[in-house]
């Protein structure tokens, strides 16, 4: 059976989003810039062991989230500062500072280490928030695939805006040009572009579950045939942003 | 709808479980899945800007400045990471965001036409 087989479920599910899916599985598997394929199935799963771990709980209602010292809910071969970071964004993302992503990478976490573990949380998080919404069983990770990590830094990256390099907002050229349109970006396109295909991973996932970014400026009616309209869409992603304290 | 993606978003299961019947029974299960599909994408891009501290970008500053004021946004912790509004883009505010509006809708329609013109 493949993965993301909605077949059974009572809802009927259009297909590309279990394409969009089965592609992210596909790709947190294969080995990454910076992290191998079992890593990133790691971080894939201390991002479902982030959702109920008592620890994070506790720091959550803590008054400072760096003060408080104990053990997350874990089970992993992850590097015990990776294990951290896995849970403060799943849990705590919005008193994430500069100095703590400094902090690590004075540690042995890299910045690129870093984004490229947001890259994964980030999109494991969302495709599991479908299921949980729609009250299905979680897919199964998948099994990583051997080699090792590209090493792969884009040759020109800033560091001007927010807590980690990116791509400046020009500089999408070359082995980046597929990322945006050099005159017109937005610093949430930017955020993950020290790792590339971090990016693309969250390419592969919007479009099914948003909208087309071209379609971002210019269309407010309806999505296709989607039975839901941007003016409701909109609606959804203010509440979930509002109740997540996310200013951006 | 806005109950779903709140309970969502707040890790509620009871409450999810509950808001999502109701959403299937009025709204349909199709809409439903379409909510979900749009929560759980704004559960990641949340993530992103603030595990990155990236700032609201420059253009939007000055258009939305009078808005996020209004609605008390600058109390969430993530608002450290964008500059203050200056005095003039607070100023300008209104009349940036009717010019924009009246920009979007024209945007809007020209998507319209070019996707009704077989």
């Amino acid at each position: 059976m493949q993965a993301f087989d909605f077949s059974d479920s009572e809802y009927d599910i259009r297909e590309d989003l279990p394409e969009a899916y089965r592609e992210t599985w596909r790709r947190i598997a294969a080995p990454g810039s910076w992290w191998t394929g079992a890593e990133r199935v790691a971080i894939a799963q201390e991002t479902r062991n982030a959702v109920s771990c008592k620890f994070c709980q506790e720091r959550k209602k803590t008054l400072s989230p760096y003060g408080m010292s104990g053990s997350h809910d874990c089970a992993s071969l992850l590097p015990e500062r990776a294990i951290d970071a896995v849970h403060r964004i799943i849990t705590d993302q919005g008193r994430i500072t500069q100095a703590y992503i400094d902090d690590n990478a004075a540690h042995n976490m890299s910045e690129e280490q870093y984004v490229e573990l947001l890259g994964i949380c980030v999109v494991v998080f969302s495709v599991d928030e479908f299921h949980r919404g729609l009250g299905l069983a979680l897919e199964p990770l998948p099994k990583p695939k051997p080699g090792e990590p590209t090493g792969y830094r884009p040759a020109h990256t800033t560091r001007e805006t927010g807590f980690v390099s990116m791509i400046p907002a020009a500089g999408a050229t070359g082995e980046e040009s597929d990322l945006w349109d050099p005159k017109r970006t937005a610093n949430v396109l930017r955020a993950l572009s020290l790792v590339p295909d971090a990016v693309r991973d969250w390419f592969v996932v919007h479009e099914a579950q948003y909208i087309a970014l071209e379609d971002m400026m210019v269309n407010y009616g309806a999505i296709g045939n989607r039975p839901i309209n941007r003016m409701q869409t909109e609606l959804v992603a203010s509440r979930v942003s509002a109740v997540n304290e996310c200013f951006y | 709808m806005t109950a779903f993606a709140e309970a969502l978003a707040r890790r509620q299961p009871d409450v999810l479980a509950e808001t999502r019947t109701a959403l299937a029974n009025a709204a349909g299960p199709g809409l439903l899945v379409e909510a979900a599909a749009v929560a759980a994408n704004f559960q990641r891009m949340v993530r992103i800007a603030d595990s990155t501290g990236i700032p609201i970008d420059a253009r939007s500053v000055a258009y939305g400045a009078d808005v996020r004021e209004e609605l008390n946004l600058n109390r969430f912790g993530s608002a450290e990471n964008t500059p203050p509004p200056s005095l003039w883009q607070r100023l300008f505010s209104p009349i940036l965001r009717t010019v924009m509006r009246r920009k979007i809708r024209q945007m809007g329609r020209a998507h319209l036409q070019q996707n009704s013109t077989p």
